[in-house]
Parts: C-alpha cells; structure tokens; sequence
C-alpha cells in the first residue's frame, strides 16, 4: 500500500515538474497561432497581403500607366495606430511595402528616413568614390502617389468576454493633385473568452 | 523517534519557506515608508536586493517600475511596468490551487493581480512614461485600455476603480492629438466621477470643461459650466501657451496586519487568525494633500487634488473584506481539522507541532503597489506670448521630468514628485 502511494506521489510529481519546464517548437511563419486574440504577425500580414492586392486590382493603376507610359511609383506615408493595443506598424507597413514590390506593378520609392539615409551616403560618394562609380544628387524618382492609413478598434466587454473589432483604413493620394484614388479597408472580428479558471 | 524528527524538520522548512515571503513583505512595507526620506535611488538598490518569488513578481515589478521612473529611468520603468500590467491581466483568471492554499495556509500564497485601481493606475502610469518618451501615440493606446480596464472592473459599481485622474489624462492625450470630441468625454467623465464622490472639482478640469466646451461650439454645456465655476473661457491667443502640472505627493500608504491569536482548552489548540487593515483615513498617519506652488511667469501655479490614493486603496481594500473574511474563517476551520486529523492519527506531540507551524503560518496578506503616490494632483495655466519658456526653469528644487513640448511647443507639460533622487 505503501509503495502504490510512493508510486503515484512520484508520477504526479513527474507529471507537474512537466509542466513547467520551457519548451520551444519551430512552426511555419505563416501559421496563424492566436494566443491572446490581440493584433499579431498573421493579422499584420494577412490585412497587408489582402489590401495591396485589392489596391492593385483597380482601376487607378492601368489609368496612370495608359496616361504616363510608365508604372506608378508609389511611397508609402504614415499608418496611424490609433487601435487600444501596442502595434508594431513598421511589421504592418514592412508587409504592404513587399506586396507592393514584389507585384511588379508599380515602381517603389524610399520612404522619408531611408532617403535622408541614401543623400548622406550619396554626399559621401561626392567625397570618397571615383567618378564612375560615384551617383549624382537630383536623379531622385519622385513618387505619384503615397499610401497613407490608420488601424482603428472597438473593444466590447462583458465580464471574462470581449469582442475585438479592428478596421483597417487604407487610402492612395495622387501627389500632383491630392485626388483620392483608392479607399481600402479591411475588417477583422475577433470573440475573445478569458478563462476563468487555471490551476 | 526518528519520523517524529524528520516531520520536524518537514514542517520548520515549509514554516520558514512561508515566512521568507512574509519577511520580504515587512522589507517591502519598510523602504515603502521611508522612501520620502531615502530618496529613490537608495531605495531601489534596497529594493534591488530582494529577491522576490513568482508570486509577487507583479507587485515587485510595479514597485521597482515606480522607482525606476522616479530615479528618471523611464525605459527600465517601462518595461518593469509592462511586464507587470501582462502578468496582473494573466492573472485575471481564478487560481484553484492558490485558492486552497489560501483557504488551509495563508493568503499571501495566492499570485499578486493587483487591486481594481492598481489595474488602471498601471496603464496611467505608463502613459506618464511615454509622454516622457515623447511617444505620444502610446501613452494614446494605455489611455484606451485603461478606459476597458476601468469598464471591466466597475462590475455594476459606478466608482469601483474609476479614476478621475486617468480620464483627465486621457482628456489632454486627446487634446494633444487634436481628438478634441474625445477629450470633452474624457473631460465629463473625470468630472462626473469627482461629482459621484463629492469631491471638489480642481481649477485644471474646471478650465478643461470650460475650453474644450468652448473650442467644440456646445454652447449650452459651456454655459453650465461657466455658471457652475463662475469662469469664463477665451480661446488661446495667437503665440500663448498653456502649461499642465501633474504633481505626485507623498507615498501611499501601505496594509498592516491584525492578528487573533487565543488558546482554547476545551478544543487543545491554539486558534490564530490573521486579517489585514489599514490605518484609517483619519488617524494620526493621516495625509492631508499638500499642493505644489510654482511661480510660473510672475503667475503663482497651485496644484489642486484630482486623485487621494490613500483613499482608492481603502476603498478597494473594503470591497475585497467580505472574501477576505470569508477565507480566513474557512482557513480556521480547515487547520482546527487538520490539527484534530493528525491527533488523532500521530498523538497529541505531532498534533501540538501542526498546531505551531499552522500558527507560524497564519500571515496576512500585505501585498499593495507600496510605492505609488499618497495623491495626484493638476494644475493648467496660460503662459502670454512674450514669456520665454525656455528661460523659465520650473523643474528648480523639484524631482520633475524636464519640461516637455507638445503641439509644436504650445502646450508644456510638467510631471513632478514630492520624491527626490
């Protein structure tokens, strides 16, 4: 009787000790895994994906190409977290950035910070680098129109329960005319249930 | 003999492994208490020393999060304060084994979560550090969760964990983001809750209502106001500036415990029961507010009480009695059993030993966020055009963050401590 008990008290430690040890697994970056129910990197890539390729698909693209002979150069401007929750936006605006490069539909421009970056490197070029090698200032593209937005939330709660309401609002200007020429935006809702009991 | 003394030896190590915890608690109270006089740095690296166990990490973090932030290392007070605010939301969720180890042990064995307004005052806090950050769009989103957090907690009680000083807060993010709409609401909402205490409105929210009523056009509303403050409004004149004051005074005080403790002949034990108070409001520890004056601009500035801390804490401490209560009686009854258990099975020796060590045992639960303020309290004055601001030094003699720029260098904001380094 005794060493049944002895037995059982060992297995239930072992089993407890389990439990509390780190374990990590590699999973694919596109798998969504939703622990918290809070903006993550699915949402963040899923919400980019979607909307560049909506973007692409109108009309404002063949417009542009048909009047200039030429593809649209795009920069993206500023995505204004204005949600309840900490949002990385540079992951958000990282992710529409390659939708936008890799359709190969439109030619895209450095943003603000990387171009002060790319002039710097460039008046150093003016100093250090030979002549065929060196790149001239004012050979800059210039960009026809900038990507601008916002991630807005409603959170609704009830007790241990919450409905998280995002809505993402997209919107391409025309730099020449501040013309509106695509409007975007994505919905996601998500039910969260906290649990209200753990061990 | 020899089961007798390694049961002996099993039962002074759990006492002593309970007690360590309670030790640290009493550590805790202590700097708490003398942090006016010590200063921040010395207590953080008292505080440092501690060695806290996963149970009252959030209590620890929040605490050296508010050290951090008062010695100006607002990066480390964010990230203690983070981690904090994650560990108290995950903690939401009813713990069965820390709830029978409360109900045979002691409380202080159930994880620190915080009470209704540590939970929003977290989220205040942080919003503090990020404007000192000058990361205005956070301090923006812990506005945003600490208005859910403040809905999750009222549970039917309009004041339960409703903070005036957080919706004012809210009301000048708002502001400085140009969301004038939001603001008025944030404005009404630190009012109303002032009004549902009875406490007096201060001169900062009394000229929030008034300007921002005035700026959005709700005539009728701005009217009511200016009646009920006897004030009037003026929008800002071209180059005038507006300064915010948020001044912390004093350190909130902390729980102490009360213990029953009575030999009972008839039942062959020693019944001790442990439950924790705090002084009361009105006693000789009392805090009486006491209002920053600044001259600001041959202007005299006086800080006016929108948050007395020392009375949230009470009254989150009252609503958690009844569980409080309700546990300790069911704890004396559980040991009283579990002490008869063993007499009848070990003898009167083994018996009286449980009964000791059940007694050691018997520890209140001290835990509270020791290091907040006694008070918050608010101040808004206009600054005319010709003023220099930059000549100004309004940080002179006081523990404040350097005067920070809002809305290209219109609005100031000033966030002092009666807590020096």
């Amino acid at each position: 009787m005794l060493n049944r008990i002895k037995y059982g008290l060992i297995i239930g430690a072992a089993i407890l000790l389990s439990a509390c040890g780190t374990t990590v697994k590699r999973i694919d970056a596109n798998e969504t895994v939703d622990l918290s129910g809070v903006w993550n990197d699915s949402d963040s890539r899923m919400v980019a994906e979607e909307m560049i390729q909506d973007s692409l698909s109108r009309v404002w693209i063949s417009q542009f190409t048909a009047s200039s002979g030429r593809p649209p150069a795009v920069i993206v401007g500023t995505v204004r977290n204005l949600s309840h929750e900490h949002i990385n936006v540079n992951t958000f605006v990282a992710d529409m950035s390659r939708s936008l490069v890799n359709s190969g539909q439109v030619d895209f421009v450095a943003s603000s910070n990387e171009r002060n970056e790319i002039r710097e490197e460039r008046k150093d070029q003016d100093l250090n680098a030979t002549e065929d090698t060196r790149n001239a200032a004012g050979q800059e593209q210039g960009a026809d129109f900038m990507l601008t937005g916002q991630i807005n939330t409603i959170i609704d709660v009830e007790g241990k329960e919450q409905v998280r309401y995002y809505q993402i609002d997209l919107t391409m200007v025309s730099m020449a005319n501040n013309r509106k020429v695509w409007l975007g935006q994505k919905k996601i809702k998500k039910l969260v249930k906290n649990g209200k009991m753990r061990f | 003999m020899v089961a007798v003394l390694r049961s002996v030896k099993v039962t002074l190590l759990l006492v002593l492994a309970l007690l360590s915890g309670c030790v640290a608690q009493h550590k805790v109270n202590s700097l708490a208490e003398s942090l006016q006089v010590a200063g921040a740095d010395s207590t953080l690296a008292a505080l440092e020393k501690i060695n806290p166990n996963n149970r009252d990490r959030a209590q620890y973090l929040l605490n050296r999060g508010t050290l951090y932030r008062l010695n100006g290392n607002i990066d480390a007070s964010t990230e203690d304060l983070e981690a904090a605010k994650s560990i108290m939301h995950s903690l939401q969720a009813s713990s069965l084994s820390e709830n029978f180890a409360a109900l045979t042990i002691n409380e202080t064995l159930r994880s620190y979560a915080g009470t209704a307004s540590e939970r929003v005052l977290v989220h205040t806090v942080l919003a503090y550090n990020y404007l000192q950050q000058s990361d205005l769009a956070s301090a923006r989103v812990e506005m945003l969760q600490a208005d859910i957090t403040m809905r999750e907690v009222a549970d039917g009680d309009t004041l339960r964990g409703q903070l005036a000083s957080s919706h004012f807060l809210a009301g000048l993010i708002y502001e400085l983001n140009g969301e004038w709409d939001n603001a008025m609401i944030s404005y009404r909402s630190s009012a109303d809750i002032l009004d549902q205490r009875g406490q007096p409105i201060p001169d900062a929210v009394q000229k929030s209502l008034l300007q921002t009523s005035l700026r959005q056009g709700l005539k009728e509303e701005y009217q009511r106001y200016s009646q009920r403050f006897a004030k009037t409004a003026q929008p800002l004149a071209q180059g005038e500036k507006e300064l915010i004051v948020f001044y912390f005074d004093g350190t909130v005080s902390h729980k102490r415990q009360q213990t029953l403790s009575i030999y009972s002949f008839e039942l062959k034990q020693q019944i001790s029961l442990s439950v924790p108070y705090y002084a009361p409001h009105n006693s000789s520890a009392n805090y009486y507010p006491r209002p920053l004056t600044l001259s600001v601009a041959g202007q005299s500035l006086r800080t006016g009480l929108i948050e007395d801390l020392e009375i949230l804490a009470r009254n989150d401490f009252n609503d958690e009695i009844p569980a409080i209560t309700a546990a300790a009686t069911a704890r004396v009854v559980a040991k009283y059993q579990l002490v008869e258990k063993m007499r009848r099975e070990r003898g009167d020796s083994m018996a009286a030993l449980l009964n000791l060590a059940s007694t050691i045992a018997e520890q209140a639960d001290l835990r509270s966020w020791n290091m907040l303020p006694s008070s918050i309290q608010v101040a808004r004055i206009r600054i005319a055009a010709d003023i220099d601001v930059e000549a100004m030094d309004l940080t002179n003699g006081l523990n404040a963050s350097e005067l920070l720029k809002f809305n290209q260098g219109n609005t100031l904001l000033l966030l002092a401590n009666s807590v020096g380094h």
